[in-house]
């Protein structure tokens, strides 16, 4: 992927100036990168953090309120709450992460393919991206779990279906503007073929921009995939999903409000994350980006 | 005695960035008289623009005044109030822009554009305001002012538009016109039309034009003075003629060397070696050293002051005894 | 006075018509293609109706009551027959023609749903136009830091927070199913806040975009006062994306009712929605699929007629042709 030490030396050099203009300029960012940081290390580090594991059932001690043994107090079945949470940080970032990278596999190389070929090619792409990002997400999402089945993976695999057209859009505007650009005529001028031009001159340049997006959509893919698995379709017991576990603090809310409290505050807290420092990213790389 | 129109004395303007403060306008005085054509000319970046829109008191944030005055008719404009200041603009100082299809509002018709100025600044009723629309659309030559009143500006062409700004702009006869490169984004031909008609409207209105430009051949035919700018600083102040009869600083004489006149076949063409200054960060002492042929210790430590060397002719050098 | 152009009545209206006429194209195409994935749905509701110990006679009994026996094709010009008449078929769960059970709950999804949305755009917009205004002081930072905190946030838990803090510990309002005007507060609030939010957002992005073009600079330069160039110039540009967007992003706020009205338990359509996907009942998912889809459809329509509608540049464009 680097053709040399030299290029990983560049990459990692840009990326860190850039986290670093990040912070400097933008105070909101700054917390946001803190909060990824946090999330990203109990996820990390959950078997080290978490209390005990996270199906651990203990009967006799259920729906106990936060204590010093039980921080986060114990749901139904008498596990606790904290550890669920913390083990379900994995949960949301991985499925979170994954989701955005199928959308970004799908609607990169669309939007590239779209952007460059122009003509009926672009209409066929742009209006389908149209129709499926015109339609409400859940309800689109819903009806693919319905046709593959419920499941974590499935959802992930729904909610991908559901955001890929904003990457392909966003992309797709991109190679607009540089496909008349001298460096592409030029490309053609020396025989390049189409597939090179698009991997090697298009594909790095549309990168920055696919990153923002990245960081600003990660936040709805794990919003919406919580979504789906409180309404029972994704994550099955005794899987430690947020979204679950919201579902299943919702039918104690009067006799145990902790179960369903502590792990909405936690998605909060990587969705704001991601939001943040997505917002900085976008104003600090190209300002005029319209989601 | 001939009190100038407009007397600019050390106006500094700058802008404060992350990456630092840039220090768009430095110390930048002159002065504007009645019924004439004052040119600034300068590369880009050199801040002639941030000077204009500071005369206007428009300037962007992250950008400020932050010294010196401006007097028109002998009044200090940047001691107004906002609303003191709104009373002048348009009125009495007007501005055109470069840029024209970006200048003029997509969702309304050039005629309400241009009776906007007069009905706030005259109290005119609407249709009376329309219908001075409608003729100052005829004073700037564009065909059929009726029906073009009605245009949206994005049908218009870039001339036409050009025009429509001007006749925005000299709706309330305003006594000093700042024109900002008002000619680089339209064709030649059009170019000449454009300073043709604005010539016409000065001489009819008694009006001043500060131009705005980095073509010398637009300075040399329409100009009456001139002023060289060079990173936020003055550097030669003139009538025209003198100007390019005897230019007196380098930069200036670098300048007027660059222009290709094919009056001798020259092998290559002239070029001022070495690269605009840094805004954030410019040369210590004169800002043109590091460029100049005639660069001595003196030009690296201490700036030179603007010196009237002779009688109107200004310039800011130590050959000169600066 | 001629603030707008004359904009030709007959090229609107072929506009309109043109964006109709692909509309419909859409609208039958779309119950054509929840057809065909409904008939790829694994499951079959008939066995779950006919229960485990059925016989075969009893299942081909039930098949020929639902018409389900009929090849594909048929099945599929019944139902676009029967949609042209307004039958969307009966229910397997309810045992009901399907319409009945949408007339009686469309009514309490709007009464969740439009005060939302109107919510939405009269405090959202304003919110948002006022910190683009005071770009980067306090307000600006308060409202941008309180509409991104209510961004970030899932409904549903923004639902269940409402209910213990308003519902539980204050004892305010009711916090599940219908018995009064009190009782929708909390669903209607849960539902606002995030959209007041996202047009806040909007909003604020596309103030500050009109702000800094070039054509405000000239209105200062002419030296109308404040209100005219913030209001007339900004404001009037600024609204055609954000008006725009508001029909276009109207979709996905009604999808968000299927969430809360679960949440609390909401007899909307929603969360018959919800229900129908667990139980199987096709025949009702079909029919709201279909409805959302006609609704979306309907809503992009409209959204791009506004947009003509307010802004010349698209409005005469059609004119020349």
């Amino acid at each position: 992927m680097f053709a040399n030490l030299n290029s990983f030396r560049k990459t990692t050099g840009r990326l860190m100036s850039t986290i670093i203009s990040l912070i400097r300029y933008n105070k909101a960012s700054c917390v946001g990168v803190v909060l990824i940081l946090g999330i990203t290390i109990i996820a990390i580090g959950a078997p080290f953090i978490a209390i005990e594991h996270y199906a651990e059932v203990d009967i006799a001690n259920r729906l106990q309120p936060p204590s010093l043994s039980h921080p986060f107090g114990t749901d139904v079945l008498g596990r606790d709450v904290f550890s669920r949470v913390v083990y379900g940080a994995r949960i949301a970032l991985g499925v979170g992460l994954l989701a955005v990278f199928v959308e970004v596999f799908v609607g990169v190389p669309l939007g590239i393919i779209a952007g460059y070929f122009g003509g009926k090619v672009d209409k066929i792409i742009s209006a389908l991206g149209d129709a499926v990002w015109a339609f409400p997400p859940i309800v689109l999402a819903l009806g693919v779990v319905m046709l593959i089945g419920p499941g974590l993976i499935n959802v992930m695999v729904a909610i991908a279906l559901t955001y890929w057209p904003v990457f392909t859009r966003v992309t797709r505007a991109k190679v607009q503007s540089l496909v008349n650009r001298e460096f592409i005529l030029a490309a053609r001028a020396i025989g390049e073929s189409d597939f090179n031009i698009m991997l090697r001159y298009l594909l790095p340049n549309v990168i920055p921009v696919n990153i923002v997006l990245a960081t600003l959509y990660l936040p709805a893919a794990i919003l919406s995939t919580t979504a789906l698995s409180f309404l029972g379709f994704g994550a099955q017991p005794p899987t430690p999903d947020w979204g679950l576990m919201l579902a299943e603090g919702a039918s104690q809310l009067v006799i145990a409000p902790w179960i369903a409290t502590f792990p909405g505050i936690f998605i909060v807290i990587t969705a704001l994350g991601f939001n943040l420092v997505g917002d900085g990213l976008r104003d600090l790389l190209d300002p005029k980006l319209k989601v | 005695m001939n009190e100038p129109l407009l007397d600019v004395r050390n106006l500094r303007t700058y802008f404060y960035l992350s990456e630092g403060i840039v220090k768009a306008v430095d110390g930048v005085s002159f002065t504007v008289n009645k019924d004439e054509v004052f040119c600034l000319v300068g590369e880009t970046g050199c801040g002639k623009s941030v000077t204009a829109l500071s005369i206007m008191r428009l300037v962007p944030y992250p950008g400020k005044i932050v010294g010196g005055s401006i007097l028109y008719e002998g009044t200090d404009l940047l001691k107004l109030s906002e609303e003191e200041m709104r009373l002048i603009r348009g009125r009495e100082i007007a501005m055109i822009f470069q840029n024209p299809m970006r200048s003029l509002n997509p969702v309304f018709t050039i005629g309400y554009q241009v009776a906007e100025a007069p009905m706030v600044h005259f109290n005119l009723p609407s249709q009376d305001a329309w219908n001075k629309a409608v003729d100052l659309i005829g004073k700037v030559k564009i065909p059929d002012p009726e029906v073009r009143a009605k245009n949206y500006p994005h049908v218009l062409s870039g001339g036409m538009r050009q025009r429509s700004m001007i006749a925005m702009m000299i709706s309330c006869e305003p006594k000093l016109l700042i024109a900002d490169e008002p000619t680089t984004s339209v064709d030649v031909t059009v170019q000449a039309q454009l300073m043709d008609l604005l010539l016409d409207i000065k001489r009819k209105q008694k009006m001043s034009i500060i131009l705005i430009t980095h073509n010398f051949g637009l300075v040399a035919e329409t100009g009456d003075r001139a002023a060289v700018m060079y990173s936020g600083k003055i550097v030669e102040i003139g009538t025209v003629k003198e100007i390019f009869k005897e230019p007196l600083h380098p930069y200036t004489q670098g300048l007027l060397q660059c222009l290709p006149i094919s009056f001798e076949r020259k092998k290559e063409l002239n070029f001022i070696p070495g690269t605009l200054p840094s805004p954030i960060n410019p040369p210590k002492g004169c800002r043109f050293h590091p460029r100049c042929s005639h660069a001595t210790e003196k030009c690296k430590v201490e700036e030179p002051p603007l010196i009237e060397l002779k009688k109107g002719h200004f310039v800011a050098c130590h050959l000169y005894g600066g | 006075m001629q603030k707008r152009g004359g904009s030709k009545l007959s090229a609107m209206l072929r506009y309109v018509t043109k964006k109709l006429l692909i509309g419909a194209v859409i609208v039958i195409l779309v119950p054509t293609f929840i057809f065909l994935i409904m008939q790829l749905v694994p499951g079959d509701p008939i066995e779950l109706m006919a229960g485990e110990r059925a016989t075969r006679e009893r299942i081909e009994e039930l098949k020929r009551t639902w018409g389900l026996d009929k090849p594909a094709y048929i099945q599929y010009l019944y139902w676009l027959r029967n949609l042209l008449t307004g039958n969307m078929g009966y229910s397997y769960v309810h045992k009901q023609p399907v319409a009945h059970l949408i007339e009686a709950r469309l009514f309490y999804t709007i009464v969740l749903t439009l005060p939302a949305l109107l919510l939405s755009f009269i405090i959202g917009v304003p919110l948002g136009v006022i910190a683009a205004l005071k770009r980067g002081k306090f307000i600006d930072n308060l409202i941008e830091g309180v509409v991104t905190f209510f961004y970030s946030m899932p409904t549903y838990w923004l639902g269940l927070m409402l209910m213990l803090i308003f519902g539980l510990r204050l004892g305010w309002f009711p916090i599940s199913g219908i018995s009064g005007v009190k009782s929708a507060v909390l669903p209607i609030l849960t539902y606002a806040l995030p959209s007041i939010a996202t047009s806040a957002r909007t909003a604020r992005t596309e103030m500050l975009e009109v702000l800094t073009e070039d054509y405000i600079r000239t209105a200062w330069a002419k030296g109308l006062p404040s209100k005219k160039v913030i209001l007339s110039h900004a404001l009037r540009n600024a609204l055609i994306p954000v008006t725009v967007m508001f029909f276009l992003y109207l979709p996905w706020i009604i999808g968000g009712a299927v969430i809360i009205e679960t949440v609390f338990a909401w007899p909307g359509m929603g969360s018959l929605l919800y229900k129908s996907i667990v139980k199987q009942d096709y025949p009702v998912v079909q029919a709201i699929v279909f409805i959302i889809a006609v609704l979306t459809v309907l809503c992009n329509i409209l959204g791009d007629i506004i947009a003509a509608l307010l802004d010349p540049r698209i409005r005469l464009e059609q004119e020349e042709v």
